[in-house]
């Protein structure tokens, strides 16, 4: 029989409280922004679906808190990512200076196969502000991007809905990627279990 | 249940329909759906039989039903949604299409008796069944025939065999019947094994040849699908060329699949007063999901069948171990909420019908207050799922308890201006200095019956939340008030007039950090709305940081920094300084718009994070600690959902960690906020009642988690969408009745507990001899729950009841 596989992405949203998360996943899934959403608190998640290249797909976009308070339990959503989404508000250093910190805890925490090449997109957000205000450059992030092995950036406004989708297609594609390295090991056949197959046997007559 | 007119439809949204007369029989999800020639221009959503109940209980209509829940493909038309519904008697046929090896999906046309046509519908073949070889996995297109089988009488054409006609049943035939007998029937046919399922199969196969026209018995669905035509073709296209006789199983099996919930209805209906009413709760036992459900997540209840059992251990076997959330043997589906959402509505009825007995006894003269009404069936139910105790002993702890349970405080009207000023009245004159004339527990114990009305809330919620002590007199809360405005703009002073502070980086952060959350509480109020922009928006912002201009906005904002400068740690706290959290702003939103002046507000504030504070730990282990006994109260008291949870990986109860972190703020209208958090912080039964709360709405969603919901994060999904689904009143009396219901359950389980120690003495000491190094206690604390036999009820869950 065929092994092709149901495709369900799971992607966690993180970066400090306030660079626009919540805003960026309702921009994406929801088309809106609006004024009203609140910090938030605990963890929720949104599902989308979307043809990527050919391919429909189910995106499980998770959002949880930026507080640094409350990253203990975020990191009960970590585990199973197939990407992980880093964001920043261009207009705020330290919280692009924290990306570090949010890169290394993620891997840490979700403990991934192979670390090194696990699937991170970079999002500066919040460019529909004044120029004055803003003070992360793009070359400034897209230095640290390279230097964490080349992660794809995207400066985007979840207001304006400058760039969300491209972000999110990106996003998409880095986590397929890691699906179909994964698919390559569990299209590995299951050993034949004598003893189960009889136990459940199917033929009805 | 009579016959009506079916319809199918298609709509974007399924609560606006009424969907209090509609029942749902079938669903199937990732329905595609294309609206124009272009294949982007896609919708996916979900699929439902409905039967409709024109007029309850005498009228019913059969329907098909699709929600577009999400708009894919090109994305220009926004969230626009469209949708159709139909009915079925216009349904004259439908041309199928199978999915085949090269292609995941099939579809399924509607040919109108009017010539037109709908579709195509296309139904996405799940792979992974097709992978594992589960055979109950059946495409979504011949699920639906055999749904519309049930209802009417199907046949294949022998020319197309694409084409399968659509003919109304024998008139008194054309429902399906869930008569709690076939239920049970189907029930146990199904938990044996393949020879007993077959056989069933056989018989529901007759039944549905009995009830489709005579002399057509060949006809029905199951056979017309498996003959040797067919076979022959489908065996060279695609999965449906599975080995007959499997595919045979899949029709008998599919069959024969009723849910736990469709008995648990059954039986509820028979049983319940109201239960007749109950119309729509979820049958849908035989779509994937539910199949789904019992193949992969057995939840070793008592109704579930040793065949599927034998799948279950043969699925986990070839998954390898499982660890976390994500490496369950299932993958996410949103269709299980979508169900589980379906089947809420009946929770929420129920909870709106209690709602209505507790607000009419509240307006019912005192004595004639029976407190219960009609609902005293109900709020039993609600724990009684949790039958760890020897049945027979139950019963006599039940009904012993029912007698205590006829003196429940909920719902009284709430403590009105004239009741709480005949509190400072002896001999029906005020006292000259206003002081308190009675104890303090009798207004304790009215404001936990019923809350507080608007007007005097201000000056009671000092009282509450000791600003004001119970003894003081008039005079004295002036000084109090004034002492505390002096304290209050001294603080404030601190950090206002403090330039180097004002300047550094540290002061801009937490500036720019409490600013954003008070930008994001309740914008939706009155008092935090602005002139100019209703919302957030921070680039907005004028030069006094606000948007439009809002005094109160500023106000949370010096509050708030005040707080985060002069918190001070408590003792035994390991000086964990707090400083302003996330959260925060929620918490004191409410005394704003209650108490209004800034100073009194602050001061109400600081008190209330005394006992909040535990929720902002930097470690988390106030929350880690509450979340805790929340778990092991359904360890203790419902073990077979806190086996559902485990299973789900869910029992660590993160779902629930945003109804304690600030008290249901998020899920409850603000003035039901108000309401709660009054009666909580009576501390009138105990001190954590909160958490006897969350356990009360996790009970009664507890059955439709259980037949529902298999992952954690559809728990998740559920548990977040229940925001404005709760209702305050049912919340709170859940939670008073199970206090006096666990904490006499505690009484007896130690008294259980004393004599089996007693006895263990004699055998410990029998076990000393042979295995002289294990001391005979171990075996004392061995919790088993198999034997029903000893539950330790830890200290924790001791402490919410004596403390
Ligand atoms: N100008 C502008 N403001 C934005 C943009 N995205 C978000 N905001 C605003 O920034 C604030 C925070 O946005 P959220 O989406 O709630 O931030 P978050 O990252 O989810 O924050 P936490 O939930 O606290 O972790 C809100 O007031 C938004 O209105 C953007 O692209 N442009
Ligand atoms: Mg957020």
């Amino acid at each position: 029989m065929s092994s092709r596989k149901k495709i369900l992405l799971k992607i966690i949203i993180l970066g400090d409280s306030g660079v626009g998360k919540t805003s960026l996943m309702n921009q994406y899934v929801n088309r809106k922004f609006t004024g009203q959403y609140k910090a938030t608190i605990g963890a929720d998640f949104l599902t989308k679906e979307v043809v990527v290249d050919g391919k429909l797909i189910t995106l499980q976009i998770w959002d949880t808190a930026g507080q640094e308070r409350f990253q203990s339990l975020g990191v009960a959503f970590y585990r199973g990512a197939d990407c992980c989404v880093l964001c920043f508000d261009v207009n705020n250093a330290k919280s692009f200076e924290n990306l570090d910190n949010w890169r290394d805890e993620f891997l840490l925490q979700s403990a991934p196969r192979d670390p090194d090449n696990f699937p991170f997109v970079v999002l500066g957000n919040k460019i529909d502000a004044e120029d004055s205000k803003r003070i992360v450059s793009s070359k400034r992030a897209m230095a640290w991007c390279q230097s964490k092995g080349n992660i794809p950036y995207f400066e985007t406004s979840a207001k304006e809905g400058i760039n969300v989708d491209q972000a999110f297609l990106a996003i998409s594609r880095n986590a397929m990627s890691r699906e179909s390295s994964t698919e390559m090991f569990s299209e590995l056949p299951d050993p034949i279990r004598i003893d189960v197959e009889t136990n459940s046997n199917d033929c009805a007559c | 249940m009579g016959g009506g007119t079916p319809y199918i439809a298609v709509t974007s949204d399924i609560n606006n329909d009424d969907s209090s007369k509609v029942k749902l029989l079938f669903a199937q999800s990732k329905v595609y759906f294309q609206q124009t020639k272009s294949a982007s221009d896609k919708v996916c959503g979900v699929l439902v039989v409905i039967q409709k109940f024109l007029i309850p209980e005498a009228d019913n209509t059969n329907a098909i039903y699709v929600s577009h829940v999400q708009l894919k493909g090109s994305l220009n038309h926004g969230t626009a949604i469209n949708s159709f519904w139909l009915s079925i008697e216009q349904i004259r046929g439908l041309v199928v299409t199978w999915p085949t090896f090269m292609k995941s999906h099939g579809s399924v046309i509607f040919n109108m008796y009017n010539g037109s046509s709908m579709g195509p519908l296309f139904f996405h073949e799940d792979e992974k069944s097709v992978k594992s070889k589960d055979t109950s996995n059946q495409w979504g297109g011949v699920l639906l025939l055999h749904w519309l089988d049930r209802l009417y009488s199907i046949k294949r054409s022998k020319t197309n065999f694409n084409f399968f006609s659509l003919l109304p049943k024998t008139p008194n035939n054309n429902t399906v019947k869930y008569s709690s007998d076939t239920i049970r029937e189907t029930d146990c046919s199904g938990s044996s094994n393949k020879q007993s399922l077959q056989m069933d199969g056989n018989r529901t196969t007759s039944n549905t040849l009995n009830k489709s026209n005579a002399g057509h018995g060949s006809h029905t669905l199951a056979a017309q699908l498996l003959s040797a035509d067919y076979q022959k073709k489908s065996q060279s296209t695609g999965p449906f060329g599975r080995p007959s006789n499997s595919t045979q199983w899949d029709v008998f099996e599919t069959f024969s699949y009723l849910t736990k919930s469709v008995k648990d209805l059954a039986s509820y209906a028979l049983e319940h007063p109201t239960g007749k009413q109950v119309t729509n709760y979820l049958p849908a036992s035989l779509s994937e999901f539910s199949n789904n459900f019992y193949n992969n997540f057995n939840t070793n209840s008592s109704t579930h069948s040793q065949g599927n059992k034998s799948k279950f251990s043969k699925k986990s076997n070839s998954t390898g171990a499982s660890i976390g959330p994500h490496s369950d043997s299932d993958e996410y589906e949103s269709s299980r909420v979508y169900l589980a959402q379906w089947a809420r509505q009946h929770v929420i009825r129920q909870q709106e019908e209690l709602n209505l007995c507790e607000i009419e006894n509240m307006n019912m003269p005192k004595d004639q207050n029976s407190e219960f009404g009609g609902s005293e069936v109900v709020w039993d139910d609600l724990i009684g799922e949790s039958s760890d105790l020897d049945g027979d002993e139950f019963e006599v702890i039940d009904s012993a308890m029912s007698a205590k349970l006829s003196n429940v405080l909920r719902t009284k009207a709430p403590l009105s201006a004239e009741t709480w000023f005949s509190y400072f009245c002896k001999d029906g004159v005020i006292d000259p200095e206003e002081k308190l004339q009675c104890d303090k527990q009798i207004v304790l114990k009215a404001i936990f019956s019923g809350g507080i009305e608007d007007d005097i809330r201000p000056i009671v919620w000092k009282y509450l939340l000791g600003v004001y002590p119970w003894t003081s007199t008039e005079k004295e809360r002036k000084a109090i008030d004034a002492a505390n405005e002096e304290k209050y703009y001294t603080y404030k002073a601190e950090w206002l007039d403090n330039v180097e502070l004002q300047e550094s980086d540290d002061f801009l952060e937490q500036n720019a950090r409490i600013l954003k959350d008070v930008l994001r509480t309740d914008r939706n109020l009155e008092v935090f709305a602005t002139d100019e922009v209703g919302g957030t928006d921070e680039s907005n912002l004028n030069s006094t940081g606000f948007p439009g201009s809002s005094a109160s906005l500023e106000h949370l904002k010096d509050i708030l920094l005040t707080f985060h400068y002069t918190d001070v740690p408590e003792n035994g706290e390991e000086n964990q300084k707090l400083g302003y959290v996330q959260g925060m702003s929620d918490l004191l939103s409410p005394l704003y718009v209650v108490i209004q002046d800034e100073s009194s507000t602050y001061v109400c504030f600081v008190n209330f994070m005394r006992r909040m504070r535990r929720n902002f730990l930097r470690d988390q282990s106030g929350m880690g600690e509450q979340l805790e006994t929340l778990t092991e109260l359904i360890k203790v008291f419902n073990y077979p959902l806190y086996q559902h949870l485990e299973k789900a990986n869910a029992e660590n109860m993160f779902c629930s960690y945003r109804w304690l972190l600030i008290w249901f703020k998020r899920e409850l209208e603000f003035s039901e906020t108000l309401n709660l958090w009054e009666i909580l912080w009576t501390d009138y039964l105990c001190t954590d009642f909160v958490i006897l709360v969350a356990f009360g709405i996790l009970l009664r969603h507890g059955n439709v988690i259980m037949d529902h919901l298999v992952r954690f994060d559809e728990i998740l999904k559920y548990i977040n969408g229940l925001n404005g689904e709760l209702c305050l009143n049912v919340m709170i009396k859940d939670a008073e009745i199970l206090f006096y219901r666990l904490k006499y359950r505690i009484e007896i389980l130690d008294k259980q507990q004393k004599e089996r120690e007693s006895n263990m003495v004699v055998e410990g000491a029998l076990v000393d001899l042979s295995l002289e190094d294990k001391p005979a206690v171990a075996n004392v604390q061995v919790t088993e729950h198999k034997n029903n036999k000893s539950i330790v009820v830890s200290d924790r869950i001791r402490k919410l009841f004596y403390a």
